[in-house]
C-alpha cells in the first residue's frame, strides 16, 4: 500500500492537535502492544515528548509496520466511544478517512472497519492482514464428492465446465459476504471470513452454495447425475500467511477433517464454535451428530416436504 | 354389467375418473346387494342402475332414492336394456345430475381448456396499457396479519413489511415480474407471459426455496414470517394505474385461491400455469384437489431439519 505524503501529514497533525501523548500512545499500543515511544525517539525517559515529536515518530512508525488501517480504525474508535473515560474529539478524521479510501478501502460505520471495496481488487488479507500475525478466521471448506470418479467417467471439457460452474458461485456466495477465496484446486476450495460476524456469514454462505447447486442440478449441470459437495465451517486462530502451504494452523487442520471426516453429500458440517455463534433463527436450520469421540457437530442439508 | 363382489367392485370401478354408468346384476350379490348399492351411492361421479331378474326389490322408489338412475327387472331387462336406454339415460344424467364441476373429466377440460391467449414476446417493453395480454399472475401474502398488528407497534410493522415487499419485488424483477399492486402484507405479481414458459412459477418455487435465508439475513420479523402464493395464467387487460378497479376473471381467480383456498406457508399452481412450468421442477408439485372447478397442483416445500 502506498501511503501519500499527504495522507502522512494528515494523520501527524491529527494527532498533535487533538491529543495529549499519553493518548498518542494508548492508542499505538491498541494496534502494537509492544510499542516504545521513549525508546523510538531517543528522548530520555525523564523528559516530556512534545506532541509533533510524538506525533511524527508514531505516524512513520505504524505506516512502516503496516498498521495504518488498524491504526485509523483506532483513532475512529476513540473519536466516537472515547478512550480511559474521556471523550477526545480528533481533527481531520473525515479528511483522514476519504484519502484512505482513495487507496480502495471504505469505511464501514457499524462494524468500524475498513473494506477493500466491493468492485475493486480483492485480496486474501482484506488489505489489512500482516504476514506472520496471528488473526481469529472463520474457514469454510468445500470438496466435491467422488471428484477421482467424475474426472475419469467425463471428458475434461465437460469437467472444466461444471467447475467452472462451482468456483463462480462459490466465489459469488463467499465474496458476497465479504470472504476471500484463499484457494481453489481441481476438487474444491478453501474461503475465509474475518470480521466480527464472520461465523454467520461464512454458514449463510455455505447454505447458500449447497441452495445454488440444487438448483444448478435441476437446470444446469451436463453431467448425469447431480454434482455433489460436501462443506465445512470452523473458527480459531490462524497465523497469516499470503503463501497458503507455509501456514501451520490446528484452525485450518479441523476444517479439512470436518469436511473428510464428518462431512457427507450435500450437507454444511460446522463445529461447535461456530454452532454457538448463529442466534435463534439459524441454529434451527442444524442438527446435532455425536461423533464417536463423544464431541458434536452440526449438520444442515436441504429436506423436502413429501 | 357387474356381479362381482363387493371388494372386486369397487377395484374395477376405482380405474376410471367418472363419471360412469354401471348397471348392478342383483342375482350375483345375494343378500349383500344392498351394501353394495349404499357404497356406489356414496361414491362421487358413479351413477349405477339396478337389475333385477330374480325380483327381490320390494320398493323401488327407496332404491332410486337411495340414488339409483334405472331399474329393471325380470323380463324387462331382456327387451329393454339395450344402446337405446343407455343413451336415454345417459342423456338425462348429463341434462340433471352429472356435476362436471366434480368430475376429473372437466378438470382435464379445464386444463386442456383453450383460452385465447395473447401472449407477448417482447416482455413489458411490448405492452400497451388499456390492452389485453396473458399474464403469469402472482399472488402473494403473508399469513397471521391479526396477531402481527397486535404484536408489533405500527412502525416497526411498517419497516417489516416494507422489507418483505423488497423480498418479493427484487425476486420477481429477476425473472421479469412487476409488482403490479401491493396492499401492506401482500398483492400481485404480473409476468408477461411468451407462450413457451412461464418464469413465474420458477420465481415462486425460488422464494419459497430461499424463505429461510430471507428470514435469518433480511427480515426485520423476530420470528420466521409465513406466506402463501398463489400462481395461474389468464387473461387481462393491463391497466398501470387504478389498478383496484381493474375487472379480470383471473385476478379474480388468484385472489379466491390465494384467500379462501391456500393453507398458510404454501405455494400453489393452476392447472393452466403448471402446464408451462419448467420441467425440472415439475416433479416437487403435486396435487391439491380442485377449486372453483380448476385443478391445483401444491409445492413440497423445503424444510428445516427442527
Amino acid at each position: 500500500m502506498k501511503i501519500s505524503a499527504r495522507l502522512q501529514r494528515l494523520i501527524t497533525e491529527a494527532l498533535a492537535h487533538s491529543l495529549p501523548v499519553q493518548i498518542m500512545v494508548r492508542i499505538t499500543k491498541i494496534v502494537d502492544p509492544d510499542y516504545d515511544l521513549y525508546e523510538r525517539t531517543g528522548f530520555p525517559a525523564n523528559m516530556p515528548i512534545p506532541n509533533i515529536s510524538a506525533a511524527r515518530q508514531i505516524t512513520i512508525d505504524i505506516i512502516a509496520q503496516g498498521l495504518l488501517i488498524d491504526f485509523i480504525e483506532a483513532m475512529i474508535d476513540v473519536h466516537e466511544n472515547g478512550i480511559m473515560g474521556k471523550t477526545y474529539h480528533i481533527r481531520l478524521l473525515p479528511q483522514i478517512i476519504k484519502e484512505i479510501e482513495a487507496l480502495g478501502y471504505s469505511y464501514n460505520h457499524d462494524e468500524g472497519t475498513f473494506f477493500e471495496k466491493s468492485d475493486g481488487l480483492k485480496t486474501m488479507n482484506w488489505g489489512i492482514l500482516l504476514p506472520g500475525k496471528m488473526y481469529d478466521l472463520t474457514f469454510m471448506s468445500i470438496d466435491i464428492v467422488n471428484n477421482t470418479q467424475l474426472v475419469r467417467k467425463y471428458n475434461k471439457e465437460i469437467i472444466a465446465e461444471v467447475y467452472a460452474d462451482l468456483k463462480e458461485f462459490f466465489t459469488r456466495e463467499v465474496e458476497k459476504r465479504n470472504g476471500r477465496i484463499w484457494n481453489w484446486e481441481g476438487d474444491g476450495g478453501l474461503a475465509a471470513f474475518n470480521y466480527d460476524d464472520k461465523n454467520v456469514k461464512a454458514v449463510l454462505s455455505g447454505i447458500d452454495i449447497l441452495l445454488d447447486l440444487f438448483l444448478y442440478n435441476l437446470f444446469k449441470c451436463p453431467l448425469k447425475e447431480p454434482l455433489q459437495v460436501r462443506i465445512a465451517v470452523h473458527t480459531g486462530p490462524c497465523q497469516f500467511s499470503f503463501n497458503i502451504r507455509e501456514i501451520q494452523s490446528e484452525t485450518l487442520r479441523t476444517v479439512s477433517e470436518l469436511v473428510t471426516k464428518y462431512g457427507l453429500p450435500d450437507h454444511l458440517t460446522i463445529s461447535p464454535s461456530v454452532y454457538s455463534d448463529l442466534g435463534s433463527k439459524l441454529e434451527l436450520f442444524f442438527k446435532p451428530i455425536t461423533l464417536k469421540s463423544s464431541n458434536f457437530v452440526y449438520q444442515y442439508h436441504v429436506e423436502w416436504e413429501d | 354389467m357387474f356381479s362381482l363382489p363387493t371388494s372386486e367392485l369397487r377395484k374395477g370401478l376405482s380405474q376410471y375418473s367418472g363419471p360412469v354408468l354401471v348397471y348392478i346384476d342383483l342375482s350375483g350379490f345375494s343378500a349383500s346387494w344392498e351394501k353394495t348399492l349404499a357404497m356406489l351411492s356414496k361414491r362421487q361421479h358413479i351413477y349405477y342402475g339396478v337389475l333385477d331378474p330374480k325380483k327381490q326389490v320390494k320398493n323401488v322408489m327407496e332404491l332410486v332414492f337411495g340414488g339409483a338412475v334405472d331399474y329393471l327387472c325380470g323380463t324387462q331387462i331382456a327387451h329393454e336394456l339395450g344402446i337405446k336406454r343407455i343413451k336415454k339415460i345417459t342423456a338425462y344424467l348429463k341434462k340433471y345430475r352429472i356435476d362436471y364441476s366434480q368430475t376429473a373429466d372437466h378438470e382435464k377440460k379445464i386444463a386442456a381448456k383453450s383460452i385465447e391467449y395473447i401472449p407477448v414476446a417482447g416482455g413489458w417493453q411490448d405492452i400497451v396499457p388499456g390492452t389485453e395480454y396473458t399474464f403469469s399472475i402472482m399472488f402473494v401474502e403473508l399469513d397471521d396479519q391479526q396477531e402481527m398488528e397486535k404484536k408489533y407497534g405500527k412502525k416497526n410493522l411498517e419497516s417489516a413489511l416494507e422489507v418483505f415487499r423488497r423480498y418479493i419485488e427484487r425476486n420477481s424483477t429477476a425473472f421479469g415480474g412487476r409488482l403490479w399492486m401491493w396492499s401492506r402484507f401482500g398483492g400481485i405479481v404480473l409476468f408477461p407471459f411468451n407462450a413457451e414458459d412461464s418464469t413465474a412459477v420458477l420465481c415462486g418455487f425460488r422464494l419459497m426455496l430461499y424463505k429461510f435465508m430471507h428470514d435469518v439475513e433480511e427480515s426485520f420479523f423476530p420470528h420466521f414470517i409465513s406466506f402463501r402464493i398463489a400462481l395461474h395464467l389468464g387473461n387481462m387487460k393491463y391497466q398501470e394505474n387504478n389498478t383496484g378497479e381493474v375487472i379480470s376473471d383471473s385476478i379474480n381467480s388468484i385472489f379466491h385461491i390465494g384467500k379462501k383456498f391456500a393453507e398458510p406457508g404454501n405455494l400453489y399452481v393452476t392447472q393452466e400455469i403448471f402446464n408451462y412450468a419448467p420441467a425440472p421442477i415439475k416433479s416437487y408439485f403435486k396435487s391439491a384437489g380442485t377449486f372453483e372447478s380448476r385443478p391445483i397442483l401444491k409445492m413440497r416445500r423445503p424444510i428445516i431439519e427442527t
